[in-house]
C-alpha cells in the first residue's frame, strides 16, 4: 500500500488526518507560546483538562443518559472550561505574589488530583466511562474515525484563522508590549486571544496524544522552526508545517512497526511523534546553517586555525632565510604540540612552507609574500589607529595583533587610500609593499 | 481480618488509637499492620520527605523541574529495569534497593544534565528546555514500555499509583527515603538555605552550587520514584507544593515552614485515610485513597487561606464595632 492510500483508506484516514490537523494547530500555538516564553503554561492547562474530561463524561452519563453524541462533545466542552478555570486560578495566584513556577505546579497537580479522584470513582462504578477517560489520559489516535476528522479539522481551522487574523497584533504584543499598547492594541485582548488559542489547541490535542504528552507536541516543532528562521510569520508557518511533517512521520513509523514483515509491534502514535520531533529538534539545534551549535563551533575553530597559521608565518618572516625545527616553534607557544604539527602540515600543503629534513621548515617565496601581506595589514592598522583614532603608540600593537586576521582585501585597499599609501609605521618599521600573491 | 472494616469516621480514629495503645504496651505480641495503617504510614513518610524538599524546590523556583522529574522518573525506572534484567536476569519489578537507587540517579542526572545543556549550549530559554526534555524522555519511556511489553497503553496505576495495594515493603521504602531526606536536611540545612536565598554568598562561602543542585534533584527523583507505587509520580507534586503554600501563610521562617508543612500534610493524609474508610463503609463508595489524600492536601492551601481571610475580616469587623462603641461612649460623655 502506498502512502497516499493511507489518506483514503477508511481505517487509517481517521487517525492520520485527525492527528495531522491536531499537530498543525498545536504546533502553531506552541510557536506563539515559545515566543512568549510560556511553554510550560500548556503543561498546566493540559493536565487541568483531565478533571474536565472526567466531569464531562460523568455529566453526559447522568444528565443525558450516555447519548453518544453528547458523550463525544461534552467532555471537550468541560475540558475547555477547566483549562480556562486553571488559567484564572494561576492568574489569581500570580496576583498574590506567588511565583509563576509554583502556581503552575500547584494548579497542575491539584486539578489532576481531583481528576484522578473522579477517575477512581468511575473505575469501580462506571467501567465504560473509565475506559473513555483512559483514552484521554495517554491519548489513542488509532481509534479515531471520520467524525473526529470533521470536528478536529473545524477546530484547527478556527485556531489557524484566529492566529492569522491576529498575526500582526500577536507579533507586536510578543516582541514589544509597550509599542503595541501605544498603537492601541489592548493587552488584555491579546492575553485573552492567546489563552483562547492555547486552550483550544490543547483540547484538540488531548484526544490523540493525551493530557500527559500534548505539551511535547507544542515545543519541538517551534524549536526546529526557530533554528531555521528569524522572521515571525515564516516562523509560525514553518512551525505548523514541521508539526504536520512530524505527525506524518510518526504515523508512518507506527504503521510500519505494526505491519512490519518480521515482527509486529504496536506502538502508540503520540510518543512516536514526540520522540521523532525532539530528535529532529536536537539535530537542527546542532546543525542549523546560521546558528547551529556545531556550525558555530566550527566557524570558531576555523578562525582560530587561520589565526595560528598566520602567526606562524609571521614568525618565520622575521628571519626569512632561516629554517626552524619543530621544538623551537613549540617554545614560541603558538599552540599545543598536535595542533602545531597539524598547522605546519597545512602550511606545507598550501605551499607557504618547505620541509627541510625531519621537522625542519623554511619559508617559501609564496610564504614570504603571504607573511609580508599580514605584516602590512598589521602596520597599516597601527598607523590608522594613531592617525585617525589618536591612540597612543604603545597601545596599538595589541589591537593590531587581533585585527590583522580579520581585515579583508577591500578594507586594506581603503586603508591604503586613506593613509595615502604609507611607507613607514608608527614604530618606524617599514610597511611591506603590496605584492600580488 | 481488617479491624477497620465497616468503621465510620470517628470509630476509625478510636480503633486507630486503641491499636496504637495496644502495640505500645504489648510489645511481645507483635501487632501486624493492616492496610489502613500501612497507608497512613506510607503517606506520612512521603509527606515528610515532600515537605522538606518542597520548601527548597519552591524557593529555588524549581517546582516545574520537579514536575519534569516526575515525568522522567518513568524512563529512569524503565532503563534501570532493563539494565537489571540484562545483568541479573530479574523478572519481576519488585522492590530492590539497587534498582531504586539506580533509577533515581538515572532520572535526576539525565534530566538535569540534558535540561542544563539545552539551556547553555543551545541557548533555549528555561521553559522551552524543561518542556522539550521531559516530554522527550517521557515519550521515550512510553515507547520503550510498549516495545518491550507489547502493551500499547500503560495502566493508569503506573502514573497514578495505587496505595490500596501497598504492603510493608512500601512502608520500609518510604521510611528509608524519609530518613535520607531528614539526614540531608540536618547535614546541609545551612547550605541549602543560602543556596536558595543568596547564590552569590553561597559561592563566596565555598558551597558547591552544582553539588547542591544535583543533590536536591537526586533527592527529589528518589522521592518521586518512592511515591511511584503509592500516590503516583504526578500526585506527589501536590505533596510538594500545597503544604508549603499553606505553611507560608502561617510563617515566614524557613524552619517553621518546613515543620508546619509536614504537620499540615500529615494531618490531611490521616484525615483522608479515615475519610476514605468512612466513605467506603457508610456510603459504599470506593475511592482511591492516594487520590483522596492528594486532593485533601491540595485543598489544605485554599481552605487555610480562606479561613485566615475570614478570621481577618471578623477581626476587622469587631475592631470597627469596638471603635464605633468607643466613639458613641465618647460622644455621650
Amino acid at each position: 500500500m502506498s502512502f497516499l492510500e493511507l489518506f483514503t483508506d477508511p481505517l487509517s484516514r481517521g487517525p492520520l488526518i485527525a492527528t495531522l490537523f491536531m499537530s498543525i494547530s498545536t504546533a502553531l500555538v506552541g510557536a506563539i507560546a515559545f515566543i512568549r516564553k510560556k511553554s510550560l503554561v500548556a503543561e498546566t492547562l493540559s493536565h487541568a483538562t483531565f478533571p474536565g474530561v472526567a466531569f464531562g463524561l460523568l455529566a453526559s452519563f447522568f444528565f443525558f443518559s450516555g447519548n453518544d453524541l453528547i458523550l463525544f462533545y461534552l467532555p471537550l466542552l468541560f475540558a475547555f472550561g477547566f483549562a480556562i478555570l486553571a488559567q484564572a486560578l494561576v492568574e489569581k495566584m500570580l496576583k498574590e505574589k506567588k511565583s509563576a513556577d509554583v502556581s503552575l505546579c500547584y494548579i497542575l497537580s491539584f486539578l489532576l488530583a481531583i481528576g484522578v479522584l473522579v477517575a477512581s470513582y468511575m473505575q469501580h462504578s462506571h467501567v465504560m466511562l473509565f475506559k473513555n477517560l483512559q483514552i484521554f489520559f495517554y491519548g489513542q489516535a488509532a481509534t479515531m474515525h471520520d467524525t473526529h476528522i470533521y470536528i478536529y479539522g473545524a477546530l484547527s481551522l478556527l485556531v489557524a484563522l484566529v492566529a492569522l487574523i491576529f498575526q500582526r497584533a500577536i507579533k507586536f504584543s510578543c516582541f514589544d508590549p509597550l509599542f503595541s499598547s501605544s498603537v492601541g492594541i489592548k493587552s488584555w485582548i491579546m492575553k485573552g486571544t492567546f489563552s483562547f488559542l492555547l486552550t483550544l489547541s490543547i483540547v484538540i490535542g488531548i484526544r490523540s496524544v493525551g493530557v500527559v504528552l500534548v505539551t511535547g507536541m507544542m515545543i519541538a516543532p517551534s524549536v526546529v522552526a526557530r533554528a531555521f528562521t528569524k522572521k515571525f510569520s515564516t516562523f509560525l508557518l514553518a512551525s505548523s508545517l514541521f508539526g504536520a511533517l512530524f505527525a506524518f512521520l510518526g504515523y508512518i513509523v507506527c504503521y510500519l512497526l505494526e505491519n512490519g514483515a518480521e515482527s509486529t509491534y504496536s506502538v502508540p502514535i503520540g510518543p512516536a511523534i514526540i520522540v521523532i520531533s525532539t530528535l529532529v529538534a536536537f539535530i537542527s539545534l546542532l546543525f542549523a546553517p546560521s546558528n547551529g551549535a556545531i556550525i558555530k563551533q566550527m566557524r570558531k575553530w576555523r578562525f582560530q586555525k587561520s589565526c595560528i597559521l598566520e602567526n606562524i608565518l609571521k614568525f618565520f618572516w622575521k628571519t626569512p632565510c632561516q629554517s626552524y625545527h619543530l621544538i623551537h616553534l613549540k617554545k614560541k607557544q603558538f599552540a599545543s604540540f598536535s595542533i602545531l604539527l597539524f598547522a605546519l602540515f597545512k602550511l606545507v600543503k598550501q605551499g607557504y612552507l618547505k620541509k627541510e629534513g625531519l621537522f625542519e621548515y623554511r619559508l617559501t617565496e609564496d610564504g614570504k609574500k603571504k607573511a609580508a601581506y599580514i605584516v602590512r595589514l598589521h602596520r597599516l592598522w597601527e598607523l590608522y589607529l594613531i592617525e585617525y583614532l589618536s591612540s597612543e603608540v604603545e597601545k596599538v600593537h595589541q589591537s593590531a595583533e587581533l585585527i590583522e586576521h580579520i581585515i579583508t582585501p577591500e578594507i586594506e585597499d581603503k586603508l591604503t587610500k586613506l593613509l595615502l599609501n604609507p611607507k613607514v609605521d608608527p614604530h618606524m618599521q617599514p610597511i611591506p609593499i603590496k605584492e600580488v600573491l | 481480618m481488617n479491624p477497620y472494616f465497616g468503621k465510620d469516621f470517628l470509630s476509625f480514629f478510636f480503633t486507630l488509637f486503641s491499636r496504637v495503645f495496644e502495640a505500645f504496651f504489648k510489645k511481645g505480641e507483635g501487632v501486624e499492620l493492616v492496610s489502613d495503617e500501612i497507608q497512613i504510614l506510607v503517606l506520612m513518610f512521603t509527606s515528610i520527605s515532600c515537605s522538606i524538599l518542597g520548601a527548597f524546590l519552591i524557593l529555588k523556583k524549581k517546582a516545574m523541574l520537579a514536575n519534569s522529574l516526575s515525568h522522567t522518573s518513568l524512563l529512569g525506572i524503565v532503563l534501570s529495569y532493563l539494565l537489571m534484567k540484562g545483568i541479573f536476569a530479574q523478572k519481576m519489578l519488585t522492590f530492590n534497593p539497587a534498582l531504586f537507587f539506580l533509577a533515581s540517579f538515572f532520572t535526576a542526572l539525565l534530566t538535569i544534565f540534558l535540561t542544563n545543556s539545552c539551556k547553555k549550549i543551545f541557548k533555549l530559554h528555561e521553559e522551552a528546555s524543561v518542556g522539550l526534555i521531559f516530554t522527550f524522555l517521557f515519550a521515550l519511556a512510553l515507547l520503550l514500555v510498549s516495545l518491550f511489553t507489547k502493551n500499547v497503553h500503560l495502566g493508569v496505576e503506573a502514573i497514578m499509583g495505587n496505595i490500596d495495594i501497598a504492603d510493608s515493603i512500601d512502608v520500609k521504602l518510604s521510611l528509608m527515603i524519609a530518613l535520607i531526606n531528614l539526614a540531608a536536611l540536618f547535614l546541609f540545612f545551612n547550605d541549602y538555605k543560602i543556596f536558595c536565598f543568596d547564590e552569590t554568598f553561597a559561592k563566596i562561602v565555598g558551597c558547591s552550587l552544582v553539588f547542591l543542585e544535583y543533590l536536591l534533584m537526586i533527592q527529589t527523583s528518589m522521592t518521586a520514584i518512592g511515591a511511584f507505587r503509592s500516590v503516583g509520580v504526578f500526585l506527589f507534586l501536590v505533596f510538594l507544593t500545597a503544604p508549603y503554600l499553606a505553611a507560608r501563610l502561617l510563617s515566614s521562617e524557613l524552619k517553621k515552614i518546613i515543620l508546619y508543612s509536614a504537620l499540615i500534610s500529615f494531618f490531611s493524609t490521616i484525615f483522608s485515610v479515615a475519610f476514605a474508610r468512612h466513605l467506603l463503609s457508610v456510603y459504599d463508595l470506593a475511592l482511591s485513597t492516594g487520590a483522596l489524600s492528594a486532593t485533601c492536601v491540595g485543598a489544605s492551601y485554599p481552605i487555610l487561606g480562606s479561613a485566615l481571610f475570614i478570621k481577618k475580616k471578623i477581626l476587622r469587623l469587631s475592631y470597627k464595632e469596638k471603635t464605633k462603641e468607643k466613639k458613641k461612649e465618647e460622644s455621650f460623655a
